[in-house]
């Protein structure tokens, strides 16, 4: 019955969640890609309404951190209410979520009116869901957009809502999630709460695991925009939320994101066509990684797995200075700031000598043989590194008519004591 | 004929750092180290190379942001007067140290050589830099791509297509407008390689990028020929994967060759070591202590107590550094050979300013190993272009998500220090494809409020700024620079809303961030243009 409703949807392969545009459609069959969370699409002519209630769940709890989940939400009672959106918002949202592509989907405000009396008996299966996710929320009723639509002419771009939650895959073992929620989207999800379930409420980040059909929940603080979520899982599909867990165990979601998949780290298919045997794979990867020699394949093998795991396959050694920080600070493009190093108390000492005079400025100076140029006013100056012993300086000055010569020599010594204490503390 | 090849990719890259708002600019000096230590050394050598008649093929790539900087009058200017002041400061030393025979040896060393690239700069290369690279190229000495527009880190563009099409196509565009070829492939920053962006790489027309080991050893499948033989993309991309151990042998900070102690030690610089009265006019306007260049010591062991740095005793370690990398990599290709199908290609990519810039002698080290595979008759040089002309048929495979960065993936650039970033830029991107997509003909002063925010975001977009973060190294100008860019944007956004727009202002920063001069925003609505297309098709 699901397709019955497609022709009235907007076109936007994007715009996930099934509307229903008039009274008696039914949505049938979720996809995975659907939630019960409360998402809205804007139709061409009509905001669909609805209200998805449980009839009933069993959660089971087999792990303390991934639980396993199959079963039916059952939405008993859709109302339907038909309401003029223009064209220019459903273009926009639609437009929003395209361009938000896999990583981030779009939940706006749910408006319900429970009231009514239409009751389409919408009986879908999700997967992955429980009682939780089923949410009733209470109404909203005439809620505009959070945030003002502009109809855009030339230059003017519609201001459109950032609700929403974006998951970037760090590595196959990590995922990066942050969000933003509207305000106006968690008054009414928190509206929907029985009386009951108002206390012990806790913002909780709820992961599933496609594949799986599990998922485990991080509790989170209220204030928190971001996480990086461990999942352990190379080569699998999720699906990040954010929402309300009430003591009960019922969670509203705010914030949906769309799948996202975690790449795999082997084993590879065999390519028929590029046939290689066992051995000399193994060999090949050994070479690689500087592993050769080291036995039979299956060692390298395991090497090799030992490798990937310890992360030593990934370390900075043998890495670019984009990675390398093994390369000390800096790096190799960006010369360090500063090359202090950390060290213990210290002393150190150098002595200069400055030899500096004045003649003619037309005069040929040279300072140990070596010619030297005056300033416009005739002077120089000259600095040196003075280390120990006995040092002269022949300054010789010649005019510029070669009739008159200066000579001065003179002679600098420098001696050097150096004396260290170190004060020991008591009882050392 | 060899029993297997070598290819050696160096990958030249710095951030756009341009300030004319300032006479002097602390990280313009970034550019300017680099010139001297690594990209004139290397053009000296490879020239040389090339008049020795030694076969040589290098496959180099020059960032979008270097080829700009490379070519500006503002910065060309500023370098020459940077070198001259080294040079001043490099006579000057040899007075100073004439008391310390071995330290007068070192300061007359520098000052020799610095004066030389001078002359070389002011004279043979006539400020030039590109055309340098331009005749290497036309010589086959070099095989020269590029990389994306501001060195993006792609993989973390995964959910909008559109800005890493333009970070891609705009890195293209800059290196054939600047060069006047195309380029052989295309360096993704950071290795970092995401297979959405497969499809994209093949449309912009790139031929081959660089991915690290496990982009092909976790791929869909079993690769061949391990990272010895390039893969092709579901696209038709064609993809080399780097090999780890030759790598390791330059670039480990325990094992690698820049350690040896009697290589020049980095972190001695005079800068930080001299009467602070003495050095004024050679350091940061404000008097902060900096780096000179002139570097007196070597690496001697881990001790405080550095020794005199000798280069002549340096120079023949490379020599040696060179053999031994070689004697490694013969061995590595005998090993490789029975297991293929085919000579193996070992593929070593650097960042090229570790050669000369982090390893002063880096670029000797180069010149030496280029000499001696010359004269072997097992192992020669061939860049990736060459392999795939020779070997156009390789394995059809997709790659893994995967970066050179520490741990493999995102990390580096994506973590507690720097996530904010990634936040903030996607912030913008979204913004600025939703214009694209939406003011499709837009008024003179509308395309050029959009043109500039499209430069901003891409300034913003830098990987370098992320992982200058994370290092913790210079942070405070990599804030700046972030911040200055989503300011920028959002202001001209303002701009474009209200209608009001500050000339002058727009106009300042047009001037400064004038990277991109044919930048057209349109870029941006690329997919949902495509889109259009296809639905009314």
């Amino acid at each position: 019955m699901a397709k019955e409703q497609t022709p009235t949807l907007t076109k936007k392969a994007t715009v996930k969640k099934v509307a229903t545009p008039k009274k008696k459609a039914v949505a049938k069959k979720a996809t995975a890609k659907k939630t019960a969370a409360p998402k809205k699409t804007a139709t061409k002519e009509v905001r669909a309404k609805k209200v998805a209630t449980p009839k009933k769940s069993v959660v089971q709890k087999t792990l303390p951190k991934k639980t396993v989940t199959k079963k039916k939400a059952v939405a008993k009672k859709i109302v339907v209410k038909k309401r003029a959106a223009t064209r220019t918002l459903a273009k926009a949202f639609a437009k929003k979520m395209s361009g938000m592509a896999m990583t981030k989907s779009l939940v706006t405000a749910m408006v319900v009116e429970p009231e009514t009396d239409f009751d389409l008996d919408a009986e879908y299966s999700v997967p992955h869901l429980t009682k939780a996710e089923a949410i009733r929320p209470l109404g909203i009723k005439d809620q505009k957009p959070w945030k003002k639509t502009q109809s855009y002419q030339s230059a003017e771009v519609p201001e459109l809502s950032e609700q929403g939650i974006h998951v970037v895959v760090r590595d196959p073992w990590w995922l990066y999630a942050y969000w933003e929620i509207n305000p106006a989207v968690e008054r009414s999800v928190r509206n929907s709460l029985q009386p009951s379930e108002v206390s012990g409420l806790r913002r909780t980040l709820r992961i599933y695991q496609l594949s799986k059909s599990s998922y485990w929940d991080i509790p989170i603080s209220d204030f928190a925009e971001s996480w990086y979520i461990n999942t352990q899982s190379p080569g699998e599909t999720f699906r990040v939320e954010v929402g309300i867990l009430t003591l009960q165990g019922r969670f509203l979601t705010l914030v949906a994101s769309d799948e996202i998949s975690t790449p795999g780290v082997g084993p590879q298919q065999i390519d028929e066509d590029w046939p290689i045997t066992d051995e000399s794979y193994w060999e090949l990867v050994s070479i690689t990684l500087g592993n050769e020699g080291k036995s039979g394949p299956l060692q390298a093998q395991r090497l090799f797995e030992h490798q990937l795991t310890s992360g030593v396959l990934f370390s900075s050694e043998g890495s670019s200075p984009g990675g390398s920080l093994g390369l000390q600070s800096g790096g190799s493009r960006y010369p360090d700031e500063g090359s202090s190093k950390k060290r213990q108390f210290f002393l150190e000492l150098n002595t200069e000598l400055i030899v500096y005079g004045k003649t003619m400025p037309d005069a040929d100076v040279s300072i140990s043989g070596q010619k030297i140029q005056l300033q416009p006013d005739g002077s120089f100056s000259l600095r040196m590194h003075l280390p120990d012993g006995a040092h002269s300086i022949p300054v010789e000055a010649v005019s510029v008519d070669k009739i008159e010569k200066r000579c001065i020599t003179p002679t600098v010594t420098r001696q050097t004591r150096t004396y260290q204490s170190l004060k020991k503390e008591n009882g050392t | 004929m060899p029993q297997g090849y070598l290819s050696i990719v160096l990958h030249a890259h710095l951030p756009f750092v341009r300030h004319p708002e300032h006479d002097q600019f602390l990280e313009e000096r970034w550019l300017f180290e680099a010139i001297t230590e690594t990209y004139i050394p290397l053009i000296m050598r490879l020239e040389r190379l090339h008049l020795d008649k030694v076969n040589c093929r290098i496959a180099l790539s020059l960032s979008p942001p270097l080829l700009t900087m490379l070519s500006d009058p503002l910065l060309k200017e500023r370098y020459e007067k940077y070198l001259v002041s080294s040079v001043k400061l490099a006579e000057k030393e040899v007075v100073r140290t004439q008391w310390t025979e071995d330290t007068a040896q070192v300061a007359q060393f520098y000052k020799n050589r610095l004066t030389e690239i001078l002359r070389l700069y002011q004279n043979e290369y006539q400020r030039d830099l590109l055309s340098r690279f331009r005749k290497l190229h036309d010589k086959g000495v070099l095989e020269l791509f590029t990389s994306c527009a501001t060195h993006g880190y792609l993989p973390l563009m995964q959910s909008h297509p559109d800005a890493a099409r333009a970070q891609i196509r705009l890195g293209i565009e800059t290196f054939k407008r600047l060069m006047g070829f195309d380029p052989a492939g295309l360096w993704l920053p950071e290795c970092g390689y995401h297979p959405k962006h497969d499809t994209i790489l093949a449309e912009e027309g790139v031929r081959y990028v660089i991915v690290d080991a496990h982009a092909v050893l976790f791929g869909n499948k079993r690769p061949r020929s391990g990272v010895y033989a390039p893969v092709t993309t579901p696209s038709g991309l064609s993809a080399f994967g780097r090999d780890l151990i030759s790598s390791r042998n330059v670039w480990s900070a325990t094992e690698g060759y820049p350690g040896n102690t009697q290589y020049r030690e980095f972190y001695r610089d005079i800068g930080f070591e001299l009467d602070l009265e003495y050095l004024k006019p050679y350091l940061n306007p404000d008097g902060s202590r900096i780096s000179t260049g002139l570097k007196y010591f070597k690496v001697t062991g881990q001790t405080d107590k550095k020794e005199t740095y000798q280069p002549k005793e340096a120079y023949e370690q490379a020599y040696s550094d060179a053999e031994d990398f070689l004697a490694n990599r013969v061995k590595q290709i005998k090993s490789l050979a029975p297991l293929l199908d085919r000579p193996p290609l070992v593929v070593t990519p650097f960042d090229a300013e570790l050669f000369g810039h982090w390893w002063f002698e880096g670029p000797d080290w180069l010149d030496m190993l280029v000499r001696a595979i010359h004269k072997s008759d097992e192992v020669a040089l061939m860049t990736p272009g060459d392999y795939l002309d020779e070997y156009p048929d390789n394995q059809p495979m997709q790659l893994s998500l995967s970066s050179w960065g520490v741990n493999g993936y995102h990390e580096v650039w994506l973590n507690g220090s720097n996530d904010w970033v990634h936040r903030e830029v996607q912030a913008i991107t979204q913004k600025m494809i939703d214009y694209a997509q939406q003011i499709k003909a837009p008024s003179g002063e509308q395309k050029r409020l959009l043109n500039q925010m499209a430069r901003e975001l891409l300034l913003a977009q830098s990987s370098d700024w992320a992982f200058i973060l994370k290092t913790q190294t210079h942070t405070a100008y990599a804030f700046r620079r972030i911040r200055d860019h989503i300011d920028r944007f959002n202001r001209l956004e303002e701009f474009l809303k209200t209608k009001e727009i500050d000339d002058v202002w727009v106009g300042d920063i047009e001037s400064k961030d004038n990277i991109f001069p044919f930048m057209d925003y349109q870029i941006y609505a690329y997919d949902s243009h495509c889109h259009t297309q296809s639905i009314s098709r």
